[in-house]
């Protein structure tokens, strides 16, 4: 199976990037980097032209097809650039014209599989072979945005109440507590273009994880644990929450340590529940 | 005619809601025999889960039970129940159809419903949901659906019972059996029906909340359906209806409704489920009503109130409960976790978010065509819509794609309870037009001996039922019949152990014969159920059935005060004493029969007297159509398409052919009843037409008053050329050569006339997409209050706005103008979405205007003696569940002057007044008499009290100027009786030589014990 990084795994979420190829390693899934990938166009392309943002990931689809495997992304954003791109391409005018803008052709369907979709197949493997490094640790498991909708395009898991990941962080011996912002907005890329909007709506995330009694927040999405790990440390909470990518809850619990992990990478220290342990 | 030579007189109605037991009423009262196929334990559908109904905010199960207790005890009637439909051969007239019966596990004509077994079974609580409380209660594996179940009787879930799902069960349910009704052996059975007709009414069910995911329901604990929300308000609930919240059982305070959920959504169901608006409106006022505290609100795109009463009952709704309306669709729904409270974001009109807290979130669930349903239209090949409803033609809104197989209630498309018993009594009527030769082949007429006049002193026989424990268990019943021996009159008393047993009625009759009984006494459960057995028993052994008296020692004695047994004796005691003193003054009442002329007399030849009249011709029946104009359907001149696509002209056609050729039909055109008299089967009506009077013999009236477009004096309409109503685009739509239409809705609607026409918004889109049909590059905007494009119009709203067609929302408050100015036309109008006023230059501004009904309709009101409503519209006997009948007996209505409606259904309607009616003429006779009222003519003053008080227009004034009650229309009901100063009015068997025996009765004792 290819790995479709997207840019931000070796750039602000390298310790995603990280997480995951040793995740995966240790659980034997086997993921080789996409070659000669390219960006997906992410939150700014369809902003502007429509066949910009569908052939720019159209390009990673075609070169996955060309080498006949499906495709693992742990990214929401570029899931979901991936997903939607590879719905239109099913007309067959927009096929033909992105192809002819890429140069490349779609011959073979590519599986695009969502990394919750390919962990949670190692879910009971990930049970028998967890430490008690989590153990009791209460998580609240967001999704963001992206990752479930548009439902009838992306459709791995229910749309407003998703549960995979909540399975993969009871695998790992932790305690997920359920919570109504699931599947709420962080506030994306505004914390790039208007920080008071995306301060508002991801505090308000945090702010109900701590009402919840979360000890942390566990992720799958790149953009949202930064916009949550720098929320809180712009706002300066007294009841900071450290938010962790799924991988580096499921390596903790796989033995792999703190420092591997690159913990100590976030904004907010993991330190607490780290040591708790 | 269509299919086989052969007619079977029998008739399988599928479906045991109200749509298919008003068939199987209405069918098997015809004369036909009925199976009344029902998929579950019980029938009474959807409707028996309600708790009231709108508009009139009735008890539903109140309404509901007599027609369960009525369809239960029909000699014609057989219900089969945990039955469903296989398969279907044969062609019209001659069906075979294949039953697939599962096992009950109880036999229903032993169960008498006492819930030993229940109390019994090894769960000591119960355990699983309930089908019926919406799985807000639990319930055994072994239960009774609910009280008032028919049959009302025990079932076994095999899904949860340990005996089926392990073997090892002590089943103390079969040894606390005191019947041996239990039977674990019973197996699925297959067997084959021979019919001539079907009707399948499968209904609908709720939208599964689940899929609306953003609402959290199943997941926030405080979220509800409506439907889950009508069990808490109901009284028999599983909250014994406390309005309470299921996390902590807390009063809430603040409550929204959040309309259209599952429905107006093209990721769910794109049509709109017609009933929400009015249940939500409903059952905001009912939770008001339980507790002053509650706040409701109510979330909602289009206010739908369209159909009779709804609009008033929305006002008061408004302006009396204060309830909130809110217009705006509400996107999500987050629970928060501390109080379990839930955040509802919305924006108001002013365009203003807000956030708001509340305690309970009801979700207004749509409707969907039935899995069972849409699975037994596969197995009888007929086709079903987009949607998955049955497949029905706009002009016959009750016949399948299958010969002789009819369709009825929500299985046809969203519907409430009139619109689906008005279908239930037209499908029943196309049923009896199609088998009418058959009528009455295959049901069983009673005959009784002839009956004996009792002479001398009174000879009362008193059989104080058991029921099992039910009564025993608490009341010494041995002394009670003990007891009774004592009284006077009483010459036999004695136990049995259960009084409605087949075994017992044997022996009730031989204990007549032999102690030459007069009276008889049963004491044991409520009159409502059994009463008529009793009657008919003593009837059977020769003894008229009014020299019966029924007292009720179980729901209002042993149940009631179970834990005082003594005292629960003693009462019951004084019961019996009062019924004995009750019995001793029984007089025998006569019931004459009073011949039926098979004759109808339709008023009015428009779309509904032309289809009235072919129906009832149908089944056999003469018919005398008068209309007053000089052509019949005059309504439907000018009008050229329906919504759907129906070609109206062409049904003009038709209808009118086949009403001018059948043999059956006399038609009067130019005509009007100047008179009218009688009463049911025997009316006798003068006609006044081009050849003079004539007078005519006839059973039954059908009022088929059309109701006619209003002609309005707003906007310029009369005085500028391009000023046009809807009907009249319609009749000149193919030379408009206007570019820019602006269709005003809603106009002339207001304080003196503020209900809602129904049939405007329908109209508009139908304008609005044929012009643009004709020219696509038009401008077409329609400026309204409320989209009424309810159930599956929806989907034309839509496609109108995918046309272009531009719809603007104005406030009641702030009607648009029109002028005409520099030689053009200019409407202008307060877009509430914008805020903003809005100028446009039209070239043709079309009004719809709505219906009003015909001025005629005041003098058919004085000349039957029928009500009209505030607005003109005719009043039927019941708003739900007998739309098409007049309260009076033998009178019937339909058409537009009865509410307004849609051509599909003006046409169900008039089928099913028909219908009603066919009914009383295939009586061939009727007993009147009975338990009426007379006049003691010396005591009588002539103070008019009981002429103005008679709901049904049976008192007169004779020829001697006193008071005289008409026996054949008298039903019973005792105002007279009870309002005549001069008491000079008795109600046969409740007079007041009776009435006071008993409460003497009841003194006597307690005095002497003083």
């Amino acid at each position: 199976m290819y790995f479709y990084p997207g840019c931000t795994l070796s750039s602000s979420a390298r310790p995603y990037g990280r997480s995951i190829y040793w995740v995966c390693e240790r659980l034997g899934i086997e993921i080789t980097e996409l070659p000669d990938w390219t960006c997906c166009g992410a939150t700014s392309a369809h902003a502007l032209k429509r066949d910009l943002a569908y052939a720019l990931p159209a390009r990673n689809l075609a070169i996955a097809g060309e080498l006949g495997d499906d495709l693992m992304v742990a990214c929401s954003a570029c899931y979901s650039r991936l997903k939607i791109t590879q719905k239109a391409l099913e007309d067959s005018r927009t096929r033909e014209r992105i192809a002819a803008l890429i140069e490349k052709s779609f011959d073979r369907h590519v599986q695009i599989k969502n990394i919750l979709e390919v962990l949670g197949e190692q879910a009971p493997r990930i049970r028998q072979e967890k430490t008690h490094a989590v153990e009791g640790l209460r998580v609240v498991c967001y999704y963001g945005c992206l990752a479930t909708r548009i439902p009838r395009v992306m459709g791995f898991d229910d749309r407003e109440n998703p549960t995979l990941m909540e399975r993969l962080v009871v695998a790992a011996g932790a305690t997920a507590i359920d919570w109504p912002m699931k599947t709420s907005c962080c506030g994306a890329s505004f914390s790039v273009i208007d920080e008071a909007i995306a301060l508002k709506m991801s505090a308000q995330l945090v702010e109900m994880a701590y009402r919840v009694g979360a000890e942390a927040l566990v992720t799958s999405c790149p953009f949202c644990q930064y916009n949550l790990d720098w929320a809180q440390w712009y706002l300066k909470k007294s009841h900071a929450i450290p938010v962790l990518f799924i991988t580096q809850l499921v390596g903790l619990a796989l033995g792999k340590s703190e420092r591997d992990l690159m913990l100590n990478a976030h904004l907010v220290s993991p330190e607490k529940i780290v040591c708790r342990v | 005619m269509s299919g086989s030579e052969i007619k079977r007189g029998s008739v399988a109605v599928v479906g045991g809601g109200i749509g298919g037991i008003q068939t199987a009423l209405d069918v098997a009262d015809s004369g036909f025999y009925v199976y009344l196929v029902e998929d579950g334990p019980a029938i009474g559908g959807h409707m028996a889960q309600l708790d009231k109904t709108f508009p009139t905010n009735d008890c539903a199960m109140c309404m509901l039970s007599p027609k369960l207790v009525e369809v239960g005890r029909h000699p014609n009637v057989q219900i089969l129940t945990l039955a469903s439909v296989e398969a279907l051969e044969g062609q019209p007239g001659d069906f075979q159809i294949t039953i697939r019966q599962r096992p009950r596990y109880v036999d229903i004509t032993r169960c008498i419903a006492c819930g030993r077994c229940i109390a019994s079974c090894v769960y000591q609580e119960p355990k699983f949901p309930s089908e019926f409380e919406m799985g807000l209660g639990k319930r055994k594996p072994i239960y009774i659906p609910f009280p008032q179940a028919v049959p009302l009787a025990a079932v076994v879930d095999p899904q949860t019972c340990i005996f089926f799902k392990s073997g090892r069960c002590p089943q103390n349910c079969l040894k606390a059996c005191e019947r041996a009704a239990l039977d674990f052996s019973q197996t699925e059975r297959i067997f084959t029906l021979d019919v001539g007709a079907l009707v399948l009414a499968p209904g609908f069910e709720p939208y599964d909340a689940r899929l609306v995911s953003e609402y959290g329901f199943g997941r926030y604990a405080n979220v509800l359906t409506a439907p889950q929300f009508e069990r808490l308000l109901s009284a028999s609930g599983p909250t014994m209806g406390q309005v309470v919240r299921p996390s902590d059982g807390q009063a809430p305070k603040k409550i929204a409704f959040i309309q259209c959920v599952g429905s107006r959504d093209l990721r769910h169901q794109s049509y709109c489920s017609a009933v929400c608006c009015m249940y939500a409106t409903k059952e905001a006022i009912v939770a008001k009503e339980h507790d002053h505290q509650i706040e409701p609100t109510i979330f909602y795109i289009d206010l739908r109130a369209y159909g009779k009463g709804f609009e008033s009952l929305v006002r008061r709704a408004r302006d009396e409960h204060r309830v909130r309306y809110v217009r705006s669709m509400i996107s999500q729904v987050t629970e928060i976790p501390e109080t379990k409270n839930l955040l509802v974001r919305y924006r108001d009109e002013s365009g203003a978010f807000w956030e708001e807290e509340f305690d309970l979130v009801v979700l207004s669930v749509g409707m969907r065509p039935s899995a069972k349903g849409q699975e037994l239209a596969r197995k009888l090949g007929l086709e079903l819509n987009e949607h998955g409803f049955a497949q029905t033609s706009a002009f016959d809104p009750v016949r399948s794609t299958r010969d002789g197989v009819f369709v009825t209630g929500a299985f046809t498309g969203p519907k409430d309870i009139p619109e689906t018993v008005i279908q239930a009594s037209a499908a029943a009527a196309a049923v009896t037009a199609l088998l009418a030769p058959a009528r009455g082949t295959c049901t069983h007429p009673k005959r009784y001996p002839a009956e004996s006049i009792p002479d001398g002193a009174p000879r009362i026989g008193v059989f104080v039922c058991h029921c099992g424990s039910n009564i025993a268990g608490v009341i010494d019943v041995k002394a009670v019949a003990e007891y009774a021996k004592t009284l006077p009159g009483v010459v036999h008393a004695e136990n049995v152990l259960y009084a409605c047993s087949q075994d017992n009625l044997k022996h009730i009759k031989e204990v007549m014969c032999e102690k030459r009984l007069n009276r008889v006494v049963v004491a044991s459960c409520t009159p409502r159920n059994l009463a008529a057995l009793f009657q008919d028993t003593i009837r059977e052994a020769g003894l008229n059935k009014f020299l019966f008296e029924m007292v009720n020692i179980r729901e209002q004695c042993s149940w009631v005060h179970s834990d005082q047994p003594e005292q629960a004796t003693e009462k019951a005691k004084s019961l019996v004493r009062m019924g004995v003193a009750k019995a001793r003054q029984l007089k025998a009442l006569s019931v004459q029969s009073v011949k039926i002329a098979p004759v109808a007399l339709v008023v009015g030849g428009g779309l509904s007297g032309m289809v009235a009249a072919l129906t009832l011709a149908d089944s056999g029946f003469d018919v005398y159509l008068v209309e007053r104009g000089a052509e019949l359907g005059s309504d439907l001149a000018g009008r050229f398409s329906t919504l759907e696509g129906g070609d109206v002209q062409s049904l003009r056609a038709e209808l009118c052919d086949a009403v001018r050729w059948h043999p059956k039909i006399h038609i009067y055109t130019n005509t009007t009843v100047t008179g009218i008299s009688g009463f049911v089967g025997n009316f006798s009506a003068v006609l006044e037409g081009p050849n003079g009077q004539e007078r005519i013999e006839h059973g039954v009236v059908v009022i088929a008053s059309e109701a006619l477009e209003y002609k309005p004096r707003e906007y310029l309409y009369g005085q500028d050329r391009d000023v046009l109503t809807q009907r009249e685009l319609e009749a000149h739509r193919e030379t408009v050569t206007a570019k820019t239409i602006v269709m005003i809705q809603c106009v002339g609607r207001n304080a003196e006339r503020p209900y809602c026409s129904r049939v405007c918004c329908g109209e508009a889109l139908k304008n609005a997409l044929a012009l643009l049909e004709q020219d696509p590059n038009r401008r077409i905007y329609v400026l309204y209050r409320e989209m009424i494009s309810s159930g599956l119009m929806e989907d034309w709203y839509r496609r109108a706005r995918e046309r272009g067609v531009i719809f603007i929302r104005y406030d009641e408050q702030s009607p648009p103008s029109v002028r005409r100015e520099n030689d053009r036309l200019w409407v202008s109008v307060h877009d509430t979405r914008l805020r903003q006023e809005i100028l446009i230059q039209a070239d043709l501004v079309v009004l719809s205007t709505g219906v009003v009904p015909d001025p005629y309709n005041e003098e058919l009101s004085r000349l039957l003696k029928v009500p009209l409503d505030a607005h003109g519209f005719f009043v039927e006997a019941h708003i739900k569940l007998r739309p098409v009948d007049f309260a009076s007996s033998g009178l019937f209505l339909c058409g537009g002057s009865h509410a307004p409606g849609a051509i599909s259904e003006l046409i169900a309607k008039a089928q099913a007044a028909a219908g009603r009616a066919a009914i009383v003429l295939a009586k061939k006779e009727f007993e009147a008499g009975g338990i009426v009222a007379t006049v003691d003519p010396e005591k009588c003053t002539a103070c008019l009290t009981c002429l103005r008080e008679c709901p049904f227009g049976a008192v007169f004034i004779n020829a001697q100027g006193l008071a005289e009650i008409e026996a054949v229309k008298c039903q019973g009901c005792g105002i007279c009786a009870a309002d005549c100063p001069a008491k000079a009015i008795q109600l046969g068997h409740f007079e007041d030589a009776q009435e006071v025996a008993m409460i003497e009765e009841l003194f006597r004792e307690r005095v002497s014990a003083l």
